[in-house]
């Protein structure tokens, strides 16, 4: 029943993202608070406040998602990773308290995937951390699908625009579900039509059967 | 007097409420704002209810009949127990306020809002009286008993009596308030009459009861209490006249002895509530009253006082010159009686409605207090009274006998009471007319169920029609004389060809439709001077005949009447009824005539027709369905009991059709009622059938009653057959596959419960076939004595077979005069077979050239048709139709362009049948064709030296006993077929014989052709034969009908058409000869 | 799935017209049906009940269980019992709409009906929604999805799955272990 062309890719949330989809790729780009824990000679370009060739050891930079868990590794602390606030214990509070006041657009778009990549850093929180994810995720489920599914035929921006972009997906399909069903109720359905290998195997026809 | 009392029940919703007894006082009734009627058995059990309005202002009941006031302005009468409509007594212009009988329960007075008193007839509702002249709303409305009189209270003030016959006032009082409305008024004023002796009035008026003297109209005394301090409502006598009972406003109860004036009892509502409605038991034992708040309570007890009361009460009853007599008992006891004669003497009063069991079981009054009823009213009726009231005392002397049941009324077969405003006129297999009656409209829908036989119709019944029947060409509708208007008769002939739809006749003056029916082509219609007459369809005035009693019911089927009537009178509710069942075909013939129709014990009839195959069919009201079983000497057989079927008691099916093939009886299920509401619209159901034979629960009982069962529905077979129709001749033998297969069945269970003899018994119903079958099967279970009868009765079989052959060829020589005989050798003698061959050979030759010219062709068989005509003359009807038709002339029937599906089947089936030729051999046996044989050759020659031509005739002794044996046509066509196979053959081969060996004779070439073809196989003959037969029948076609239809022709294409076929060929060539 | 199809399915449930022509029996792929005789009722399959309606061949007689007082009572028990009770067809919902749009005439008190239906209707999503979050919060393992009709389980399908699946993924997230393979290249 897709009618599109190709298939979407989804975003991939924890371990497998998805090469194709572009909220993947956007959530790559996301940067993460780092500092070398060793010298990165001639990569000075990289880090544009300073002139030197080269970065230090030691130096606080920004780098996206992609670079700095490419360059992380545990054996060779080459650099280390600090959470995100978000991620940290005061807004985990927050979170643990009532998930659903949070705006979790501001808070970054990709609040589940970001928090889901952050577990990949041996962070000492990080039970914690997915811990947090998870009833976050619950405690926001009943709202995304109250109002996923009651609003038909209305601007649902105000609705999504606190939401994070996992959560939007599922707003979607919710409002899928539901303007199936209002379309379907209101007798706008699409007609179905036969599937062509059934027309072409070609059943009995009344032509055939009537002499 | 101390009395019981008993605890209140909720009843009804707040508001106003009466309460009265039944007749028997078995049932206390209750109405009151919720609009709904309760019938009380007791106080202890839920009551049933009926729902008669909106609200319910008043009742009253007497002789099964509950009036009603109600809601919407109207009195309506339901049957009581049952709570059925039974339709409006009168209207007023806003809400009666109390509704009435008299004592013999023949009016009813009812006043109203609008200052109206009517008195009206029970038994005809046109007959009113008004009495005008009070001001206001009337509160209460009370009948002298001996019918006089008539007392009424109004919000007005005032209390009149009325002479009901002048529609005077002859005194009118100012005793009460005057206020603007019911609602208003401080005293219901329910006025009370003395029952019997009528001396006294009783009238409530504030806390006291004026006692006013019939007559002089004094107030001669005052019934009071001194702790009454409120007004009363409703005062009510005992029914022995000496008790007054009164209800007041405060909730007080009181009965005052009226000679001695002095208050015997006294009870209080047990909460004070305000009492509006009261009632003394017939007993006299009993007081039920209820009150504002929609409770009933009871006071019981009150004849057993600690006095010597009742002995007292009866002493009056007789001392007090002949007054202190109640007269419901009377009327009650008489009813029945009463009903009977009123039924007897004007036929046009209700629907009959069966004697209820309640009616019956209060049938110990009598003739005579009957005549005492009608002769002198008021005289000594007494003992009527004791009958229900004190049955300790002994009766008068009367006639104690069976009574005369009232002989039900005329009703149209399908249609629901003419009293209804909303009815069902017609349903039946064609389709449904409905009859509304009501404000705003008087109208009837005419609705076909196949709505490619006609659009439905809506047609304004500004005649008033009340009877009417559809039958796939019109709709026959007729209405009842009034006054000025003769009664009508109308006809809706929408399948005319021409412009002219509707015709319309008025029947002669005096003279009142009562029942109708159409059939093919002609309709129906019996009177009330019992006569019937005929029409055609198109309005032609046909025959008439007077009938030997009142018409029941009448029905109509293709070219069949059947007509039910009054024989004689019944008794003890039986009814006694005739039947008639008429041929109106070209030679009309009576084939039942007279003889009595069963029915039920104290049953009457409720649907009388036709099964869709032709079999007459009814219904009796105990729900019994009986069938014509024409093979046995036209004895009705009950194939159905509908109550079998049903939940509840009072549920019922209302048949609208039965079908013989498939089996189904077609009916409406009614819960509760006996008739269906037209809305919502009720769907049909499909009932089987069952034959009630004895323990069907086994499986022999089962079988057996498989067996019967269809062989019953498939008498209708031999029934068309025999009336020149096409028959539908997979169907038949199916059927005799099926009856055989259930003999094989039950003798296969006969020999496992070794019991031989019954097996033999059942071999006899089994055709040959079967019981060579039959034989294999004995033996191989080893029963080698069983085999052995088998075996002789299957040979008895075989030479009843050929006796009968014989027999026909008797005839047949007869017929065919010089020519059989020589036919009779040829069976017998080989050599000459040969010969005969050949001759047939060149026969057929001739007739085929002739085919080929058509002209003369057509001639030849004209002139055979009508030589054989003149003989047919002599013999049997149906086969002179036959012939007549197959002489291609067009016929009555096959014009219709409208007809049932059967119907249609049956004028095809006319043209083929002649076709077919079975008619040329015919004359003599005209009824059947041929019945495929199911050739089993080799066993039967081998098992029993058969000879082949033996075996076609089995098939029918056990199905047909009836039918002129079948087998002669069969025999005949055996016979000819291995010749006729031969000479085909012959034909293509002569050449390559007489090419091989040139120098043969004729006679040699012939019979080295029979070496050649007995050489082949038997398929190749059969098929050389087969093909051959359907060619010629082409080309006889041609000239003997151009009217061809491909149904006639797959209903030739088989192996007995062929063979029939070929013998006409051979007849029409034989018969100029002779 | 959409509704239509969904609808389709279920217009191979039975119902009881009553034909107003003649025909004999027809011989299909999903079965016979007939014979067809005027005035008596006989079962045929929704698509083919409605298609004769529309050519004003038949009148369709509503399944028992569409009426008021029936209905009503449903209601009542819904709204009153906890869990789902049973509906009186796997199809009411599509039967309702088909049969009252297109042979309201046949039914009475086809808007009552309708009302009452969707009344069920609202009732049931509504605690459909109420367990599936409960299903959600408990963070349960299985579900019982008796007398749940397609159509229901239909509207909320997309959604629950898709977020049963984001549950999935944030919960594996919970176990150190399973985080193998978890440095992909960008």
């Amino acid at each position: 029943m897709d009618s599109q062309s190709y298939f979407p890719v989804p975003p991939g949330v924890g371990m497998e993202e998805n090469f194709f989809s572009l909220d993947d790729i956007l959530l790559s780009q996301e940067r993460l608070p780092t500092r070398t824990e060793c010298a990165f000679p001639r990569l000075g370009f990289l880090e544009k406040s300073a002139d030197s060739q080269d970065i230090p050891e030691g130096t606080k930079m920004e780098l996206p998602l992609w670079l700095s868990k490419g360059l992380y590794e545990k054996k060779r602390r080459v650099l280390s990773v600090e959470l995100p606030k978000v991620y940290r214990e005061g807004w985990r509070t927050v979170f643990n308290a009532d998930p659903t006041v949070v705006d979790l657009h501001k808070m970054g778009p990709y609040y589940y995937g970001l928090g889901s990549q952050m577990l990949h850093f041996d962070n000492p929180e990080n039970p914690e951390i997915a811990q947090t994810l998870l009833q976050t995720f619950i405690g926001r489920f009943r709202r995304t699908m109250d109002s996923s599914q009651n609003a038909y035929n209305e601007d649902t921006s105000a609705l999504v625009e606190r939401l994070d972009c996992l959560e939007k997906e599922l707003f979607k399909s919710g409002q899928s579900g539901l303007n199936g069903f209002q379309s379907w109720e209101k007798g706008r359905t699409s007609q179905l039509t036969a599937s062509t290998l059934v027309l072409n195997y070609r059943k009995r026809k009344i032509a055939d059967v009537q002499p | 007097m101390p009395c019981e009392r008993k605890t209140m029940r909720y009843g009804h919703s707040e508001g106003h409420t009466e309460v009265c007894f039944d007749d028997t006082g078995k049932f206390i009734v209750t109405c009151g704002n919720d609009g709904d009627v309760r019938i009380w058995e007791n106080l202890d059990d839920d009551p049933k209810f009926i729902t008669v309005g909106e609200k319910a202002y008043s009742l009253a009941l007497k002789n099964g009949k509950l009036v009603t006031a109600s809601s919407n302005n109207t009195v309506q009468i339901h049957t009581f127990p049952d709570g059925d409509p039974d339709g409006i007594l009168t209207r007023f212009t806003t809400n009666a306020t109390h509704v009435t009988f008299n004592s013999s329960g023949s009016r009813v007075a009812a006043g109203s809002s609008d200052f109206m008193v009517k008195v009206v007839e029970m038994s005809d509702s046109s007959q009113q009286k008004t009495l005008r002249g009070h001001e206001a709303p009337v509160l209460s409305v009370t009948f002298d008993p001996k019918d006089e009189f008539l007392a009424s209270s109004s919000c007005d003030g005032s209390v009149v009596v009325w002479n009901i016959e002048d529609q005077t006032q002859v005194i009118s009082w100012p005793l009460l308030q005057k206020t603007n409305d019911v609602s208003n008024a401080s005293s219901l004023c329910r006025l009370a009459w003395q029952p019997g002796a009528a001396k006294l009035l009783a009238v409530p008026v504030e806390s006291k009861v004026h006692l006013y003297e019939r007559g002089s109209w004094d107030h001669v005394s005052t019934l009071s209490d001194d702790l009454l301090t409120q007004p009363l409502n409703v005062v009510v006598w005992s029914p022995c006249g000496r008790f007054l009972a009164a209800g007041s406003v405060g909730g007080f109860l009181n009965v005052w002895d009226v000679n001695s004036k002095l208050c015997i009892e006294r009870q209080k509502h047990e909460k004070g509530f305000t009492v509006c409605g009261l009632a003394w038991s017939p007993s006299g034992s009993q007081i039920a009253y209820t009150d504002t708040e929609g409770c009933l309570g009871m006071l019981d007890g009150l004849g057993t006082p600690p006095t010597d009361k009742p002995a007292k009460d009866y002493d009056a009853l007789f001392d007090d010159d002949d007054d202190g007599v109640m007269d419901e008992g009377l009327s009650d006891g008489a009813s029945p009686v009463k009903k009977a004669v009123a039924a007897d003497d004007e036929e046009d009063d209700d629907f009959l409605m069966p004697l209820t069991p309640f009616a019956r079981h209060a049938d110990t009054g009598s003739l005579k207090l009957g005549q005492d009823k009608f002769g002198d009213d008021d005289d000594d009726a007494g003992s009527a009274v004791l009958a229900a009231a004190a049955p300790l005392l002994p009766p008068r002397p009367v006639y104690e006998g069976p009574l005369p049941s009232a002989p039900q009324k005329a009703f149209q077969p399908g249609s629901t009471p003419a009293h209804l405003t909303h009815r069902f006129m017609m349903w039946n297999s064609v389709g449904i007319v409905r009859g509304y009656n009501d404000e705003q409209d008087n109208a009837i829908d005419v609705e076909f169920h196949d709505s490619a036989v006609h659009h439905a119709m809506h047609l304004t019944n500004s005649l008033g029609h009340a009877l009417a029947d559809l039958s796939q060409e019109a709709v026959l509708l007729a209405c009842p004389s009034t006054d000025e208007l003769a009664s009508k008769l109308q006809c809706l002939h929408f399948s005319s060809w021409d412009t002219n739809k509707e015709w319309m006749v008025d029947l002669p003056q005096g003279e009142d439709a009562r029942a109708l029916c159409l059939g093919q082509g002609w309709a129906a219609v019996a009177t009330s001077s019992l006569m019937l007459r005929l029409f055609s369809v198109g309005g032609v005035q046909r025959e008439m005949f007077s009938l030997p009693g009142p018409v029941v019911c009448m029905a109509g089927h293709g070219e069949q009447l059947l007509i039910a009537y009054h024989r004689a009178t019944g008794f003890d509710g039986e009814q006694v009824l005739g039947v008639q069942l008429l041929q109106l075909s070209r030679r009309k013939r009576q084939i039942i005539s007279g003889e009595p129709l069963p029915l039920s014990r104290r049953s009457h009839l409720s649907w009388l027709g036709f099964t869709a195959e032709g079999t007459p069919c009814y219904v009796d009201s105990d729900g019994v369905v009986r069938m014509l079983n024409r093979s046995l000497g036209n004895t009705w057989t009950p194939v159905c009991n509908t109550r079998d079927t049903c939940k509840s008691k009072s549920d019922h099916y209302w048949v609208v059709g039965v079908h013989e093939n498939p089996q189904q009886l077609r009916c409406i299920p009614c819960k509760g009622s006996r008739y269906p509401p037209t809305l919502p619209r009720p769907a049909v159901a499909i009932l089987p059938f069952k034959l009630p034979l004895c323990q069907t629960s086994t499986e022999k009982g089962q079988m057996e009653e498989q067996f019967w069962r269809s062989v019953l529905f498939h008498n209708h077979h031999s029934f068309l057959s025999s009336s020149g129709y096409e028959v539908d001749e997979e169907a038949r033998s199916q059927s005799q596959k099926e009856q055989q297969e259930l003999l094989m069945k039950m003798f296969a269970l006969s020999c496992k419960l070794e019991r031989e003899f019954r097996c033999v018994e059942l071999a006899e119903l089994m055709t040959h076939n079967v019981v060579t079958l039959a034989i294999r099967y004995a033996s191989r279970s080893r029963r080698l004595a069983l085999a052995q009868r088998l075996s002789e009765l299957a040979l008895e079989k075989a030479s009843q077979i050929q006796e009968e052959e014989e027999e026909e060829e008797e005839e047949e020589k007869r017929q065919t005069a010089g020519y059989s005989g020589h036919r009779q050798q040829e069976e017998e003698e080989g050599e000459e077979r040969e010969e005969e061959e050949l001759r047939e050979e060149e026969e057929q030759q001739e007739t085929e050239e002739a085919a080929e010219t058509k002209p003369g062709q057509f001639h030849f068989v004209h002139s055979s048709e009508s030589e054989r005509s003149t003989e047919a003359a002599e013999s049997s009807l149906s086969v002179f139709d036959v012939q007549v038709l197959g002489s291609g002339k067009p016929s009555a029937s096959s014009g219709q362009p409208r007809v049932t599906n059967i119907l249609d089947s049956m004028t095809a089936g006319r043209k083929s049948a002649a076709l077919g030729g079975s008619a040329g051999k015919s004359s003599k046996n005209p009824v059947l064709k041929p019945l495929a044989p199911r050739p089993k050759t080799k066993t039967q020659s081998t098992l029993l030296q058969l000879t082949g031509s033996n075996k076609t005739k089995k098939s029918q002794e056990s199905a047909e006993p009836q039918v002129p044996p079948p087998a002669p046509p069969a025999e005949n066509t055996e016979n000819q077929r291995p010749k006729t196979g031969f000479q085909l053959w012959l034909e293509e081969n002569r050449k390559s014989i007489t090419a091989e060996q040139p120098d043969l004779e004729e006679m040699d070439v012939i019979k080295e052709a029979m070496g050649r073809f007995r050489a082949l196989s038997a398929e190749e003959r059969n098929e050389k034969a087969s093909d051959e037969c359907v060619e010629k029948r082409f080309k006889r076609r041609d000239y003997s009908s151009w009217r061809f239809s491909g149904e006639e022709f797959k209903g030739q294409i088989s192996f007995r058409g062929r063979s029939a076929q070929l013998k006409t060929i051979h007849f029409n060539k034989l018969n100029p000869n002779s | 799935m959409d509704p239509s199809e969904v609808e389709f399915l279920a217009e191979k449930e039975m119902v009881k017209i009553i034909p107003n022509f003649s025909l004999d029996k027809i011989y299909l792929i999903g079965g016979d049906l007939g014979p067809f005789n005027p005035g008596l009722p006989v079962d045929v399959p929704v698509w083919l009940a409605l298609n004769l309606k529309q050519r004003q061949k038949c009148r369709v007689i509503p399944p028992e269980w569409m009426d008021v007082e029936k209905l009503e009572e449903m209601r009542e028990l819904e709204r009153k019992e906890e869990a789902f009770t049973p509906v009186p067809s796997p199809y009411y919902m599509e039967l309702t709409k088909l049969l009252l749009n297109h042979a309201s005439d046949n039914i009475p008190k086809a808007d009552e009906i309708r009302t009452l239906v969707k009344d069920i209707w609202d009732t049931r999503i509504a605690k459909l929604r109420l367990s599936a979050d409960s299903f959600i919060s408990q963070q349960e393992a299985h579900a019982k999805l008796d007398n749940l009709t397609l159509m229901e389980i239909n509207t909320i399908r997309a959604f629950f799955l898709d977020s049963l699946n984001c549950m999935y993924k944030l919960r594996s997230n919970l176990q150190p272990g399973s985080a193998t393979g978890q440095f992909t290249d960008f």
